[in-house]
């Protein structure tokens, strides 16, 4: 008897205090996931996803950095400037362009934008009329006769802006006089419009409590510490269910 | 005690190089060019073109949610099929996703360039094979419920949404088609 009693004793003990330091262990994080949960569920309604992270520490976290210089494009009336995570056509953001731009060309009635993967094909206002995928365009220029050409790593190509499609290249006679366009490197302070644009609205709040929520924010370590405490947290249901139905016997 | 000391150090270096910042990159899983070619037997030369104006302009709005991003969109055509290659962002950055749409729904979907840096299992067929065989409901839904990715809400939902407008696009044609360009 005395030795059963010792027995039960010590092993609600021992459950006890694994139920305690679990919970201790665990709590920051019950308490983040209560806390982003509920932020979360009503995400829509406190405009989450239309509200941004303003924190230097934070952006930062998420790689995003005021860059020092800009590749600017001038090419008529059309000023274009890329700093590196956004692209600026006349201080409005140029949203159809997400890669390095490597060129602007503008004609009567369109600007080219090239970069690593696309050609695009704007109106005088910015809106996208049409692009085409083509890869690694290191520059574009135009010729006397208004044909595009496009230069890449395999070769130089032409691109009749007419019938928007690629057309045959007389290298002799369609190569001279290309008028190619080339960036023009500029202090982030020359354009600070442009410097402003770039670093705001680009992690949303929603973004950031998912990321916190789920523990991506610290990387894969962050999200097996919050899967160990959802385990943990189910394994107290039991360990608690245990302490009670104990206390309840004795 | 050395094993022990060097397992603790290597657990602390797995650590510390696990908090690493999110980064972005696009894969391109398949070139528009290859998936024109192997899905329909054309040339990217013979594209047609279709404007997107007035209540084509709308309709497609309705669908996404919001207007889409170009004045006009590529598509290609034979007797009975079309093909589209369209673009939605799914958490922040565009995905580009081709569509075959047929006259009994869709017959294939491919996700050709995929820019987040997490969701990326939409491009798995056993997502995308949901699709065939999809049509529209009369209030441009689709026929059927697509079962999500577990990581890819967004990137499911903005697939969804792609196909839906493919499908649409799909049934205008003939309605308000523009040929203009290609051979």
């Amino acid at each position: 008897m005395v030795a059963s009693r010792s027995t039960g004793g010590s092993s609600y003990l021992a459950m006890r205090r694994f139920h305690f330091w679990t919970g201790v262990v665990s709590a920051l994080v019950v308490a983040l996931l209560t806390i982003t949960g509920i932020l979360l569920g009503h995400s829509q309604e406190l405009g989450l996803d239309k509200r941004f992270v303003t924190s230097s520490f934070l952006l930062d976290w998420y790689g995003v950095r005021a860059p020092e210089r800009f590749n600017r494009f001038t090419s008529g009336a059309a000023n274009l400037v890329d700093t590196g995570n956004m692209v600026l056509l006349n201080g409005r953001a140029l949203e159809a362009v997400s890669d390095r731009v490597t060129g602007a060309v503008k004609t009567a009635d369109m600007l080219v934008v090239s970069s690593d993967g696309q050609l695009g094909f704007f109106t005088d206002q910015g809106e996208l009329i049409e692009k085409v995928q083509v890869h690694n365009v290191s520059r574009i220029g135009l010729n006397s006769k208004g044909l595009l050409v496009v230069e890449q790593a395999a070769g130089v190509r032409g691109y009749d802006l007419n019938a928007f499609a690629w057309a045959d290249l007389d290298k002799d006679a369609d190569l001279a006089g290309v008028i190619w366009s080339e960036p023009e490197r500029i202090a982030a302070d020359q354009a600070p419009e442009a410097l402003r644009l770039s670093l705001q609205n680009r992690v949303s709040l929603e973004r950031f409590l998912q990321e916190l929520h789920s523990g991506r924010i610290f990387g894969p370590v962050g999200v097996w510490v919050v899967d160990l405490t959802a385990i943990v947290l189910l394994v107290q249901i039991l360990s608690g269910l245990l302490l009670w139905n104990t206390l309840k016997n004795r | 005690m050395k094993s022990v000391s060097k397992a603790k150090i290597g657990l602390w270096l797995i650590f510390a190089f696990s908090f690493l910042p999110l980064a972005c990159h696009a894969v391109v899983y398949l070139q528009e060019d290859a998936f024109v070619s192997n899905s329909l037997g054309q040339s990217p030369e013979d594209a047609k073109r279709i404007w997107l104006r007035g209540t084509l302009k709308d309709q497609v709005a309705e669908i996404l949610g919001h207007p889409y991003p170009a004045l006009r969109l590529k598509y290609w055509q034979d007797e009975s099929r079309s093909l589209w290659i369209l673009e939605e962002i799914g958490k922040e950055r565009p995905i580009t996703l081709g569509v075959l749409v047929g006259p009994a729904g869709v017959e294939q979907t491919k996700i050709l360039v995929y820019r987040e840096s997490r969701g990326g299992e939409v491009r798995f067929p056993s997502f995308l094979q949901q699709f065939e065989s999809s049509q529209l409901t009369p209030d441009n839904e689709l026929d059927r419920s697509i079962d999500g990715v577990s990581g890819a809400t967004l990137s499911v939902r903005a697939v969804k949404r792609l196909v839906r407008m493919a499908l649409f696009l799909h049934s205008q044609l003939g309605a308000a088609t523009s040929n203009h360009g290609g051979k």
